[in-house]
């Protein structure tokens, strides 16, 4: 199937080939849901192009046509600013009148170490585009985007994660997972443990905070959105108590953690429980947890 | 219906115990009907998406279904009430999982898919739905299931959801337990080989995942130290271990069972105990506290039977035998009801487990029971759980006599827990100590009746148990009163009762009008069973047991008691005195006087009300004795004069030097006493024991008796009327003695003839001379032959002593015996003294004649008429006809004097004697044979006057 892009003067079309078999991921578009081929870094991105001219009465010009492709990183915060993650420029034609033609392309063995990022301020997004420049007048361009995910192949140690909270004389609680580190399908297991706890806990839940983290010219942006919160306990505990968590991650839509993509983004997840105690006031302890990517399923939900 | 039925008793409740009841009532109302309305609106969803099939849908609607769950403002009942509701709508869900699940193999998918549930509750209920399905389409995965389903539910410590939850646990693998069956016992390695076969084949199962994430966790756990934690995570590492154990040991598929009702039981306890620790908001008044404190613990007993599902769960399980019980199953309950250290809980639970299983296993595990007894919280009431142990095997051993084998081990058990109890249990109340032993002694009697020691024993205990100087309670008394009426009851004999050398000592310790009642509850028993007591022993035991009875003291009841109760109360308790002491008696003539003397001993000491009420009987039953010991002597006599041999029994008689002799001495003893207390009375005993001597044919003994009536009747008698009484019956009962010597005779009716006519009144002094009259021709009223014998037999003893004397009185008698009457009919005649009986009609006559009040002149006349007819009747010479004839024209002319008012004299019953009197006179004279003998009565004339 091929997007053709009219501007009135041709339609510009691309068409990725190699995609037989390819797990689509489905986005969100100028409120269309769009699905994406996913790619992994190292695949080799081929396909064609091909460029009709509308209006073969009237010859039109251009300075040359340009096929590249490229990984963005794009923010909201600060525009202007997108930070090529990569790219790649076949020339296709020079300088000359438009006429109908295909090329085939091939980008073999591309490296695209970050993947594909939607968030809520910033994106990461790759896409193949063709330009049409002209010396008079607005250049005429086509993107064909596509989705990048990589299998983690250096998973970080996990360390395990214990996290103590406790006001003297009052409330001890240490709540302990084994692991850090979790691929996005994986299950958070652990325990919370109750030492002492004379404050009257109403519940307990645990949510996963998600952090996008931009680092900007002139300053560092954060936002953070939680991805969930889940009810782990239903009343107060009494000292002694051991409360098993079983927190399935398959639902959240989670993206793997990034760090310093670009030496500028980051998205980090963090754990964090809260404890209500019966006035409604909140306890909290949080602590980072790493999520890497594990497999890749057929169809990956916007 | 049920579930209607239930919100009005808690709006009861609530209204006696709120301030503000109408708007906390109808809060709670409201709260639970818009939570009902939310929940039958998703449960709708729920259906829906069930009938499409879709499960996702199915999950989110039940989750949303299951979110008024949550609620923490309703009353504990209401929440369960919403709780019914809930789980009823949950079919549905648990109908397309089960659907599901046959189409394609989606288990765990299922399993897992619930867990995205974010809330809590929803999500455990489902995981619980889930889970159950799970096990039924595939049993191999019970165990793991199971084992998953507990630990999740520790995420809920809220104590009612958590409850709620765990019921909910309970009630949806009550059918899924693996338990063993009679065919199955064969097979069940096999089995379990295949389910660890399962368990190794899906390492990578959540489930085991989480195993080891667990086993890290405890390491953890016991690298931190807290010590109060200790026995928190002893129970942890248990639970672990076990796990372990039971890996390595193939564990069997219906232990799982066990051990996960186990399990649940402890965490439902450990929830629901902690309903009653609820911390309850700040801003409340003390009263408002202590009345939610009291509502809580109301509303949390309601909740008892969501624990107590789990022992039914446990005694349903055939799996549980005895053995099971005894090794797997009671210690871990026991150790839970004692650590748990919650009275509520404590009781309920022992309760509980004695009902639910067989009372088979408690006989073999009674040690064990009785090992927490002791421990458990102070104000747990160890009595109802002992009494209710108690209750059960006795009505086990009723109902299955026999099947008990060492049945004196089990008080044996049951004595020494109690007494560790008491040791240990400083707090218990007296009150409820004796109950238990009361218990323990019905026990006893039930199991071994034979074991009086061990009855014996136990009242011991109750009296020791009392020692502590602390006034009695009414209710202690109570208690003590049924502890002495249980062996009574059970036994029904006293002589048995004697035997437990405890008793009185027990009874001692109660105030008086409580051992009243409780002895007199003795003696009837005595007297309804007839129950004899034959050893003096014995006798003096049980007098020792009722003494408060016969003894005199201060706050006994008095005779002249105001309140008319109490002094029906005394009269009644010396009434059964007087009907018990015949029960005391023994074939053994010796031991019976023995007893006698006893009873005289113990009744001397009672005070004059009671002697005047007790002495009486007393003498009768000697009296008796005496006529059996003069039965004794007669046999004697017979064998003597027949074999010339001696018989033992009367050795035995002389050796002991018993007659009836001393009999009538130790009467005479015990009547002296009496006299002065009640004159009237001792007149009259004084006059049996007279007739009963001379039966015995003792002269000088009746004499004496004779002599002490008529000394009584001269310096206590005052009242005329009495006298009169009184005389008349020292009388007739003179006439009827016969072993008296004439001369004494005579000496006696002399001073009988001498009170009759000092008597004050006239008409009685013509009445009692009258009487006196037939002392002096005293006729033996019995066939021929039998008096003579029994006369020739007083003749023969007493010419044994003093011959000469003798053969005078056989003379005398004899020579008036041969006396006939008109009637052909010879009869005895014992004593005649014609002169003296003349005498004492002309005195009559006199005296009647100088009354000044004619229509009782009429009356005596015609009294004495007929007296003098008798005599002229035995043809005895002493009245002759020119005497009856004189004394009709005595009448005659009397008449003639009131002939003015004659009809106003004589009223129709005196006019009716006369006639009759008459009548016979003309039958006589027309009669064969006493034709000659009436010849010369002249009736002609006084019967034309007055029969005109």
């Amino acid at each position: 199937m091929s997007f053709f892009s009219s501007k009135g003067v041709c339609t510009i079309g691309i068409e990725l080939t190699n995609v037989q078999g390819r797990p689509i991921k489905v986005v969100k578009r100028n409120k269309k849901n769009r699905n994406l081929y996913v790619f992994s870094s190292k695949d080799t991105i081929s396909g064609v192009v091909e460029i009709q001219a509308t209006k073969k009465r009237k010859k039109v010009e251009h300075i040359g046509i340009e096929l590249k492709l490229c990984g963005v990183l794009e923010s909201n915060l600060e525009s202007g600013i997108n930070t090529d993650l990569v790219s790649s420029v076949k020339k296709l034609a020079t300088a000359g009148a438009l006429s109908d033609r295909k090329w085939q392309f091939s980008f073999p063995e591309f490296n695209m170490p970050q993947e594909s990022y939607d968030g809520i301020n910033t994106s990461i997004r790759y896409y193949v585009k063709v330009t049409i420049k002209r010396n008079y007048a607005v250049n005429i361009k086509q993107e064909k985007e596509f989705c990048v995910m990589n299998l983690d192949t250096s998973i970080p140690k996990s360390v395990p994660i214990k996290m103590e909270v406790g006001i003297e004389d009052f409330l001890h609680i240490d709540f302990t997972f084994p692991k850090s580190v979790y691929h996005l399908n994986d299950v958070i297991l652990g325990r919370i443990n109750y030492y002492l706890a004379k404050i009257n806990l109403k519940y307990m839940q645990i949510a996963i905070i998600k952090r996008e983290i931009f680092r900007g010219t002139e300053e560092t942006f954060t936002e953070k959105q939680t991805m969930c919160t889940f009810e782990v306990m239903d009343g107060a505990p009494v000292k002694g108590e051991s409360i098993p968590v079983r927190f399935f991650l398959e639902n959240l839509k989670l993206s793997p953690t990034y760090r310093k993509i670009a030496k500028r983004f980051s998205v980090r997840y963090y754990l964090t429980l809260f404890l209500i105690d019966e006035r409604e006031k909140r306890y909290f302890k949080q602590n980072e947890i790493i999520f890497y990517r594990k497999s890749i399923a057929k169809i990956e939900d916007k | 219906m049920s579930r209607k039925d239930k919100t009005p008793k808690i709006s009861q409740k609530n209204q006696e115990q709120k301030k503000t009841p109408t708007t906390q009532v109808g809060e709670q109302t409201q709260l639970l009907d818009s939570l009902k309305a939310a929940a039958r609106r998703s449960g709708f969803y729920l259906q829906r998406s069930v009938q499409e099939g879709k499960l996702s849908d199915s999950i989110k609607q039940a989750g949303e279904m299951l979110n008024g769950l949550r609620s923490s403002s309703l009353s504990p009942k209401n929440y369960y009430d919403l709780y019914l509701f809930v789980s009823d709508e949950l079919r549905y869900f648990g109908l397309l999982l089960r659907e599901s699940i046959k189409k394609e193999p989606i288990a765990s998918i299922i399993y897992r898919d619930v867990q995205f549930t974010s809330r809590i509750i929803p999500r455990l209920y489902l995981l619980i739905t889930a889970g159950a399905v799970v096990i039924e389409n595939n049993p191999k995965k019970t165990r793991e299931i199971l084992l998953d389903l507990l630990e999740m539910c520790k995420g809920v410590p809220h104590p009612t959801r958590g409850l709620f939850l765990r019921h909910y646990l309970s009630q949806m693998t009550k059918d899924l337990l693996p338990d063993i069956s009679e065919s199955e016992k064969g097979s069940k390695n096999g089995n379990e080989k295949e389910i660890e076969k399962e368990i190794e084949k899906e390492p990578k199962n959540q489930k085991s995942n989480e195993n080891e994430n667990k086993n890290e966790k405890k390491n953890e756990n016991k690298n931190v130290k807290i010590k109060k934690e200790e026995s928190k995570t002893e129970n942890n590492k248990n639970l672990q271990g076990n796990e372990n154990e039971d890996k390595k040991n193939n564990v069997l598929p219906w232990m799982i069972s066990i051990n996960f009702t186990i399990q649940n039981l402890i965490e439902m306890n450990k929830l629901w105990i902690r309903i009653q620790h609820q911390k309850l908001p700040g801003n409340i008044s003390k009263l408002e506290r202590v009345s939610s404190r009291i509502k809580l613990t109301e509303e949390r007993k309601d909740l008892c039977s969501l624990v107590g599902t789990n022992l039914v769960r446990l005694s349903q399980l055939d799996s549980v035998t005895l053995e099971v019980y005894k090794e797997r199953v009671l210690p871990i309950l026991l150790e839970q009801i004692e650590q748990c250290g919650d009275k509520i809980a404590q009781s309920y639970l022992t309760e509980a487990i004695i009902l639910v299983f067989p009372d088979e296993y408690h006989i073999h595990t009674l040690p064990d029971l009785f090992s927490i007894l002791p421990n458990l919280h102070q104000e747990v009431n160890i009595k109802n759980i002992i009494i209710l142990l108690i209750e059960r095997l006795i009505n086990f051993a009723n109902n299955n006599p026999k099947s008990i084998e060492n049945t004196f081990l089990i008080t044996q058990i049951f004595s020494k827990g109690i007494s560790s109890i008491t040791r240990k249990r400083t707090s218990l109340p007296r009150i409820h100590l004796l109950s238990i032993l009361n218990g323990l002694m019905k026990l006893s009697l039930c199991l071994h009746p034979q074991r009086i020691d061990f009855i014996n024993h136990m009242l011991s205990s109750c009296v020791k148990s009392i020692a502590i100087q602390k006034k009695l309670t009414k209710d202690e008394i109570n208690e003590i009163l049924s502890i002495l009426s249980t062996p009574l009851d059970f036994y029904n004999d006293l002589n048995i009762l004697v035997q437990l050398e405890n008793y009185s000592m027990l009874i001692d310790t109660l105030p008086n009008e409580n051992r009243r009642i409780i002895s007199l509850k003795f003696l009837e028993n005595g007297l309804n069973t007839l129950t004899i007591v034959s050893s003096p022993k014995k006798v003096s035991k049980l007098l020792e047991i009722t003494k408060v009875l016969f003894l005199d003291s201060k706050d006994s009841i008095s005779e002249n008691e105001e309140d008319e109760n109490l002094k029906s109360l005394f009269f009644r308790e010396q009434y059964t005195v007087c009907r018990f002491i015949h029960l005391l008696r023994s074939e053994n003539i010796a031991k019976s006087f023995k007893i006698l003397q006893i009873i005289a001993d113990t009744f001397s000491s009672g005070g004059t009300r009671r002697i005047k009420i007790t002495i009486p009987p007393l003498v009768f039953s000697a009296l008796q004795l005496a006529n059996g010991i003069r039965q004794l002597e007669k046999e004697k006599k017979k064998i003597l004069n027949n074999n010339n041999k001696e018989n033992k029994d009367h050795d035995n008689l002389e050796d002991i030097g018993l007659s009836a002799k001393k009999i009538f001495e130790f009467i005479h003893k015990i009547m002296t006493s009496l006299t002065k207390l009640l004159p009237l009375k001792s007149l009259k005993l004084f006059l049996q024991c007279a007739l009963a001597s001379d039966k015995c044919n003792f002269e000088p003994i009746a004499y004496e008796f004779m002599t002490k009536a008529i000394l009584v009747y001269n310096d206590h008698l005052k009242d005329p009327k009495t006298q009169y009484q009184m005389i008349n019956y020292i009388s007739s009962t003179l006439q009827t003695l016969r072993a008296f010597h004439p001369d004494n005779y005579s000496l006696l009716c002399n001073q009988c003839g001498g009170y009759s006519a000092k008597l004050n009144i006239a008409p009685h002094q013509v009445r009692a001379i009258v009487t006196c009259s037939y002392l002096f021709l005293s006729i033996i009223k019995q066939p021929l032959n039998i008096a003579y014998k029994e006369i020739k037999e007083k003749i023969e003893i007493q010419d044994e002593k003093n011959k000469n004397k003798k053969i005078v009185k056989v003379e005398k008698v004899k020579k008036i015996i041969e006396y006939k009457r008109p009637s052909n009919e010879p009869v005895l005649l014992y004593f005649i003294d014609v002169k003296r009986l003349l005498g004492c009609i002309s005195r009559a006559i006199r005296v009647a004649g100088s009354l000044m009040e004619p229509s009782l002149l009429f009356e005596l006349l015609i009294e004495i008429l007929n007296t003098c007819l008798y005599f002229f009747e035995l043809d005895s010479g002493a009245v002759n006809s020119s005497f009856i004839n004189t004394l009709l024209d005595l009448i005659l002319q009397k008449k003639s004097e009131n002939e003015s008012n004659w009809k106003q004299l004589l009223t129709k019953p005196i006019y009716n004697f006369y006639y009759l009197t008459f009548k016979h006179i003309k039958l006589c004279k027309k009669n064969k044979e006493t034709k000659r003998l009436f010849k010369p009565i002249k009736i002609e004339k006084i019967l034309k006057d007055f029969l005109k």
